[in-house]
């Protein structure tokens, strides 16, 4: 029997678990599986991982029945493509801060294999798409999973706008982000963080699609409340 | 180490941070009321 997908996971509202992933070695997707996680988060933004090295992950995870999420290094759709090409089923872009950039993560991830100007006219709504061709694409993308990452002021600011893109899945959010943007120690994050995912949440709440998966990087950061 | 033994492998790395997730993960399944199953408990034999 085939298990749900990680997003079908996600639309049933199930919770979902993961842990990023750095390691190469070949004895790692064995037992990262024997844990039990849903998915690996395979970081090319900070993390030094080649192409070559991604796509082997991707394929071993996939094959373990893991779902490799990477975060590609820009918010660009090639990049994006180039991931899936890989092995990729979900794709964080990072630092999005427009409603473009959103669009054109979506484009990259849940409209291939269209570029140029023929996904330009579909994605802004200029032309409608055949039912023959919508179902084809629908079917071409139906696991992978468009992610954004909102990690700045002027993100929060257009949030609302932003989790209105249809075809955007899911938020990806790194506490460690938010001191930084403050300027504030880390050690007091909880306090920090706790109006901006209230925030976040309720915005969600009103919406159908867009997930939260909030990124727990230091061991010190404890979510409370 | 009282008998003389004056070298010590610890491990491997992998396995501890198999161990330290399964720890981890425990913790957070239960307190979210998910299913505990899907992890395994096996290791690897090296």
């Amino acid at each position: 029997m085939n298990q749900p997908s990680l997003r079908q996971k996600l639309q049933q509202g199930k919770n979902v678990y993961g842990s990023c992933i750095t390691s190469t070695a070949p004895m790692w997707p064995k037992v990262i599986q024997q844990t039990g996680l849903d998915f690996v988060f395979l970081d090319t933004e900070h993390i030094p991982l080649d192409r070559a090295e991604l796509a082997r992950l991707c394929q071993q995870f996939r094959a373990y029945g893991i779902t490799p999420i990477v975060r590609i290094p820009s918010p660009d759709p090639f990049r994006a493509c180039q991931v899936i090409d890989g092995g990729a089923i979900g794709v964080v872009a990072p630092y999005l801060e427009s409603v473009e950039q959103i669009q054109e993560l979506v484009g990259a991830t849940k409209f291939r294999p269209l570029k140029g100007e023929r996904l330009a006219v579909y994605l802004t709504g200029q032309e409608e798409m055949s039912a023959e061709m919508k179902a084809y694409i629908d079917n071409f993308n139906a696991n992978t999973i468009c992610i954004a990452n909102i990690e700045s002021v002027p993100a929060l600011n257009r949030l609302d706008d932003l989790l209105s893109v249809p075809g955007l899945d899911a938020v990806f959010i790194g506490p460690m982000t938010y001191p930084l943007v403050w300027a504030y120690p880390s050690n007091t994050i909880t306090l920090i963080l706790k109006p901006q995912f209230e925030a976040l949440f309720t915005k969600r709440g009103r919406k159908d699609s867009p997930l939260a998966f909030i990124f727990r990087w230091s061991r010190n950061v404890r979510f409370s409340g | 180490m009282k008998e003389g033994v004056n070298i010590v492998v610890h491990s491997f790395d992998v396995a501890l941070f198999s161990q330290r997730l399964r720890h981890d993960l425990r913790i957070i399944k239960e307190a979210a009321g998910d299913d505990l199953s899907a992890d395994t408990n096996s290791m690897l034999v090296i």
